[in-house]
């Protein structure tokens, strides 16, 4: 039987709770150091040393084992506790006067409540309470082990930076300070999570931005009650105005120089402490299907390249369908040659078209998410395989034809052009729903199915923006920068769904 | 006086259109004669239109509609506009099963692709008007790179001694021709209820879409009269289809049958245009009944549609919809503009007088 | 609400799993029996030997078609016939050609068709061919493509213009026949002997000819040479070989590159049809060494165009003789310049082209 009282909180979760340190009449240092070891508990990675200052006065430390550089916290510290006691009046400083250059971080902040530093020093900051004073103090002696910067494992490219984030928030706002000098250029720092306290960094700019966007967002984010956020893909879900629609409403990308233009476009990034990957809102499908090395290339055949990418996503999700459609109820869209090929290749197939399309798509669903959880060991061997599996045998053996194996490859590389991860899980959840509609109503289903797919596109909103800009409401220029990629000196001007307070990027003299 | 001229002017217009026709259906008269009397009537028309417009602004309009929708006689009408935009639901809808149950699916009953059809409409009519015309544009978008094809390749095909005969008019072979061309229209009928919104993108997206329905329509017709002849259009029931079958894309032979590329953009259009159909006849009874009901008449209105196209006899279906819709239409356009006039009128009066007596 | 909104829903699942209920046009595509030609040859007096020829998409298969013959009154039982026949059903939807035999050429091409005309899931595109003999022979000749397919292939590449207006379709066919019109329909041959003029053969097949129908019925028969002849009427054609002498009698071979043609109809004072025809020809040269080793002359461009004047105008006297209009498309000629005219001369028409002056200019580029 468990006793359930040896397991009570000792601290109440909830944001209003608020212990604030004990004055001299309610017990002063003894009782406010009393309350942190009741916190700490049995935690042996939480340090807490006492010191005597020079006048007497004790002085106590609470931090946490792996993340301060304790060697720095012993010696800055005391230095400037002597310091503050010389300064409070108390005592005069009895060393010599360059010890006053030994002080600590430039990082530090006078604390009122208890229960707040307590949790700071649980981040990474040191808390100093002081005998005598009803506030204490919490001081910046980060030292936490985290990934250096390096290339993005899921954004790849030929032309461009290929820095990535990381999972440290400081690193990430120093990559992203390094590419806009802008002095206008915000970070906002708010806490989510009532048991994780999860850092959260709100970049954006400031006379650029749309006040209301920003406001839309730290009322979204100030809202979340939530005890532990690990992902910035967690923080996008609790932001969602509707989060069981099948389309992204949220955007991200690990890359400085993504999230930098994004900015300077007039969005908001927001970095989460943890988590490499930044959102960016509010979100459109064109902003889904770009990538920044767009911007590195030459027009001509960034182009060409956007064209391609447009095709993708419509083979992607449509090309398994039409399939279906065609092979089942409409063999007359084929020319007569290559009907009486695919018809004597599927005259020892049992299965009908729609049940071998998702024997298929099922099998690379399996594959893909085998490959993203396999140990690295035996990754070559189980992706040769997989391909054994999915292609020779599965002809061989009379599963399939080999004109689907052709069809659900093309479909699949198509996928993997789509640059959001997001938007091409939606897009495979599109496919099967196109699927099931053809097999049941051949091209008649599909094309209910698309028109479906788009009024679902249309009812999409991210933070007050039609998820369809600029395509519907249309923009013109927009459009045409959105389907094709137009030269530098014709995108003068910044997103007009975004209604930023500065529409013009570019001067006169470049337009 | 601006609003007797402004009544002048739309009646020279409707006898004008009036005279056209008569024109035009005489045996031995050219078509070219009543096309340019028809073009007269309709520039006099939307120049009535216009400086009704202008005069009043959007506002006194959408006022005016306002106040008319509430009183009896108005919402008489409204109740008789929903049921003749719901016939014409159900006539778009009897065509699409038609065109549907023989080229695409002949062995699926027709209930299944009405209901099909329906099912999606409802799906577009979900969230409102400002989604469904969203939805249209993009569609629209998205059409244009598949109906730029199917125009080239029908512009292509065509054999240019053939158009001649469009040039030697004999009304009684080509009107019976451009009775088709009509129901693709999308959209012509609900003009009214986009009038009131104003100067916003939905008064040029509705003449656009318009506009550019026609110029598709004049394209298909003459790639029809040039690729089969008007022999083999006056001998086809769905002669654009049949035109399409004829078009093969020469040395690629990529493309067998070309007519489904047709029948599968108009298939998307008339699931568009039944939705807004069956939106304006949910808003017509809504506001018949004065209340927000929106959501419980359009799934009423769409099974009624349904049953309507699949048990109605087709020619009471045109006759109601061509008599009743475009008939109350006709009237009812050239008032609304022509009331919006002398109800400023009467407003600039009674602020007058109550400036008047707000100096004494 | 609530409640409504429920009914709602179950309303709109119910109506979406009645789809889900049959599937009703669901048919794999190694389903269907696709029929790629037919043949009709007349068995006995009003009767017919059909001839269907089917694909074989079995994987052991040897040929890539098989024929089926049945024979029957009409079209359509044969249809149904050979539907209860195959395993599965059929299809016309891939329909590449329709031959009909010499037995039937002066048969009723509507009544032996009718059934292809009103039906909407057959091949619009679909070539009407005669044989040159009998149907059923040229269906069963061979080769590594179904026969079928090689007459539709052959004919399609006869035609070189973009609009392909000279080939016999079905919905050609459906058009003129419903209209009370002309039409020309190419006669296919496998003989082995190789004659002078007719386009490249095809796994042995060759346009031996084309038999010319009027508003009455079938009219006569164009020899090859004719027939070669007959398509520089309409613009962009290119010809087989043919033969012509020069001046002095000499015999020599040629073959046209390219071709333009311009037809303005007119009506005199006297209501007569006049026809202006003015046809540019790019010309070369050709060899003929099989069967008879003429060797070639080098004529002069304005002998081309005399001995060509010559046999267009044989062809043209033909033509207002037993042929009628269709033979060289001038019945469309006068129909598009002079539509309300001809609509209401429409039932005199040949009468009053067998009077038609034609005055022919003969334009030659080697």
């Amino acid at each position: 039987m468990v006793n359930r009282q040896e397991y009570k909180a000792v601290m109440d979760i909830s944001p209003e709770y608020d212990q604030p340190f004990f004055t001299e009449a309610e017990g002063g240092f003894d009782r406010s150091w009393e309350y942190c070891k009741t916190l700490k508990g049995k935690s042996a990675d939480i340090l807490m040393r006492m010191y005597t200052l020079s006048d007497g006065r004790r002085c106590g430390i609470v931090m946490v084992d792996g993340m301060v550089d304790k060697a720095t916290v012993e010696r800055s510290v005391v230095l400037a506790s002597r310091r503050l006691a010389e300064q409070s009046g108390l005592n005069k400083f009895s060393e010599g006067d360059d010890l006053l250059q030994q002080f600590g971080s430039t990082e530090f902040s006078v604390q009122k409540s208890l229960s707040a530093a307590y949790i700071s020093a649980l981040t990474g900051d040191v808390m100093l309470i002081i005998e005598g004073l009803d506030y204490g103090y919490t001081f910046g002696y980060r030292k936490i082990q985290s990934r250096s910067v390096s290339e993005s494992p899921n954004e790849g490219s030929v032309q461009g930076p290929h820095e990535a984030f990381t999972e440290n928030l400081r690193t990430n706002t120093g990559l992203l300070r390094r590419r806009i000098s802008d002095p206008n250029m915000v970070i906002e720092h708010l806490k989510v999570g009532s048991r994780s306290h999860t850092s959260v960094a709100l970049c954006y700019i400031r006379g650029l931005t749309n006040p209301e966007l920003y406001r839309a967002v730290k009322e979204r984010i100030d809202a979340i009650s939530i005890d532990i956020i690990n992902d910035s893909g967690e923080l996008a879900q609790l932001l969602e105005e509707t989060p069981g629609n099948i389309f992204p409403q949220t955007d991200g990308s690990e890359r400085p120089d993504t999230v930098a233009s994004e900015l300077c476009s007039g969005r908001i990034a927001i970095i989460v402490n943890g988590s490499p990957h930044v959102l960016l809102l509010p979100t459109t499908l064109s902003r889904l299907m770009r990538v920044n090395e767009d911007d590195y290339q030459r027009w001509s055949y960034a182009a060409f390249i956007k064209v391609l990418r447009w095709a993708a996503l419509a083979l992607a999700a449509v090309a398994p369908a039409a399939y279906v459609a065609i092979i089942s109820y409409h063999p007359g869209l084929l020319p007569t040659d290559l009907l009486l090929i695919s018809a004597s290749n599927r005259a020892n197939v049992p299965f009908t078209a729609v049940f071998e399309v998702l024997i298929m798509e099922f099998s690379l669903e399996l594959l893909r998410e085998a490959g993203i959880r396999m140990p690295r060991s035996i990754g070559t061997s189980l992706s040769i395989v997989g391909g054994l599996i999915i292609g020779d045998a599965a002809i061989n053996a009379g599963l399939v034809s080999p004109l689907l194996i052709i069809i659900i490859s093309l479909s699949t590389l198509a996928n993997l052009t789509i640059p959001s991860y997001a938007f091409a899980s939606s897009m495979r959840l599109i496919k099967y729903m196109l699927i099931l509609l053809s097999a049941v109503l051949g091209l008649l289903g599909l094309t209910a199915g698309i028109i479906i797919w788009t009024a679902m596109m249309v009812r999409t909103r991210s933070f007050g923006v039609d998820f369809t800009a600029p395509f519907s409401p249309l923009w013109r220029r927009g459009l045409w920068n959105g389907l094709l990629e137009l030269p530098m000196k014709y995108r003068a001007r910044r997103p007009r769904y975004l209604d930023p307070m500065d529409s013009i990027r570019m001067g006169k003299q470049n337009g | 006086m601006p609003q007797l001229f402004a009544l002048g002017i739309f009646s020279v217009g409707g006898g004008l259109l009036l005279w056209a026709g008569r024109v035009g259906s005489k045996p031995d008269t050219g078509w070219l004669p009543a096309l340019a009397i028809a073009a007269v009537a309709a520039a006099l028309l939307t120049a009535a239109v216009v400086y009704s417009f202008r005069r009043t602004g959007c506002r006194a309009v959408s006022e005016l509609l306002g106040e008319l929708f509430t009183s009896v006689p108005a919402r008489c009408i409204l109740l008789l506009l929903g049921i003749f935009l719901t016939a014409r639901a159900a006539q778009t809808l009897s065509l699409y099963t038609g065109m549907t149950g023989r080229f695409l699916l002949p062995k699926t009953p027709s209930l299944v692709l009405a209901a099909a059809a329906v099912v999606t409409a409802l799906v577009l009519m979900y969230d409102g008007l400002r989604s469904m015309a969203r939805t249209a544009e993009l569609l629209m978008l998205m059409s244009i790179i598949p109906a730029a094809v199917m125009l080239t390749a029908f512009l292509v095909r065509i054999d240019t001694a053939e158009l001649l005969v469009l040039a030697q008019p004999r009304m009684g072979d080509i009107a019976p021709q451009l009775t088709p061309a009509l129901y693709t229209f999308a959209g012509v009928e609900c003009v009214i209820f986009f009038v009131g919104h104003g100067r916003g993108k939905g008064s040029r997206t509705v003449p656009l879409a318009v506009g550019a329905s026609a110029i598709v329509s004049a394209v298909l017709f003459v790639g029809a009269v040039g690729i089969l002849t008007l022999g083999g259009v006056q001998s086809s029931d769905y002669p654009f289809i049949e035109t399409a079958r004829m078009i093969n894309i020469g040395g690629v032979n990529l493309t067998e049958r070309f007519d489904i590329l047709l029948i599968l953009l108009r298939v998307l259009f008339i699931i568009v245009q039944t939705a807004v159909l069956l939106y304006c006849a949910s808003i017509s009874i809504s506001s018949f009944f004065g209340r927000e009901i929106r959501r419980r008449t359009a799934p009423v209105l769409c099974a009624v549609a349904v049953v309507a196209s699949l048990l109605m006899d087709k020619a009471l279906l045109d006759r109601i919809c061509t008599v009743g819709l475009y008939g109350t239409l006709l009237g009812l356009i050239p008032a609304v503009f022509v009331l919006s006039l002398f109800h400023k009128k009467q407003k600039n009066g009674n602020e007058k007088s109550k400036k008047g007596r707000g100096a004494g | 609400m609530k409640k409504l909104k429920a009914l709602l829903c179950v309303l709109i699942a119910l109506a979406m799993t009645l789809p889900l209920c049959g599937c009703w046009d669901m048919t794999e595509i190694n389903r269907r029996t696709y029929v790629l030609g037919i043949g009709i040859d007349e068995d006995a007096p009003g009767r017919y030997s059909f001839t269907f020829q089917t694909a074989d998409v079995a994987k052991d298969a040897k040929q890539p078609a098989k024929t089926t013959e049945i024979k029957s009154t009409a079209l359509a039982p044969a249809l149904r016939e050979m539907d209860r026949a195959c395993e599965y059903d059929t299809t016309l939807i891939h329909l590449s050609s329709v031959v009909l035999g010499d037995s039937v050429k002066q048969d009723d091409m509507g009544a032996l068709l009718g059934y292809l005309f009103s039906s909407s899931n057959v091949r619009r595109q679909c070539i009407v061919a005669a044989a040159d003999g009998d149907a059923a022979e040229l269906l069963n000749m061979g080769g590594d493509s179904p026969p079928a397919m090689q007459i539709a292939t052959m004919i399609e590449k006869n035609d070189d213009a973009i609009r392909q207006s000279e080939n016999l379709t079905l919905s050609m066919l459906h058009t003129a026949l419903a209209q009370g019109e002309g039409f020309v329909v190419y006669r296919i041959s496998t003989a082995q002997q190789q004659s002078v003029s007719g386009s490249d053969a095809a796994g042995g097949l060759r346009i031996a000819g084309a038999n010319v129908y009027d508003r009455a019925g079938f009219s006569g028969e164009m020899n090859s040479e004719e027939t070669e002849l007959a398509r520089l009427f309409s613009s962009g054609q290119t010809s087989g070989i043919i033969a012509a002498a020069n001046d002095d009698g000499k015999g020599f071979f040629y073959r046209v590159d390219r071709s333009e043609c311009q037809t303005v109809c007119s009506i005199d004072e006297d209501d007569r049809l006049v026809y202006d025809i003015k046809v540019t020809v790019h010309c070369s040269l050709a060899d003929w060494e099989s069967g008879g080793g003429i060797l070639p002359d080098t004529p002069e461009e304005r002998e081309i165009a005399r001995s060509l004047e010559g046999q267009l105008e044989k062809l043209l006297e033909r033509s207002r003789g037993e042929l009628g209009a269709a033979a060289l498309g001038l019945d469309s000629a006068a129909r598009c310049q002079h539509y309300r005219w001809y609509c209401e001369n429409r039932s005199d028409f040949p009468r009053i082209f067998s009077n038609a002056k034609t005055n022919l200019t003969i334009v030659c580029k080697k």
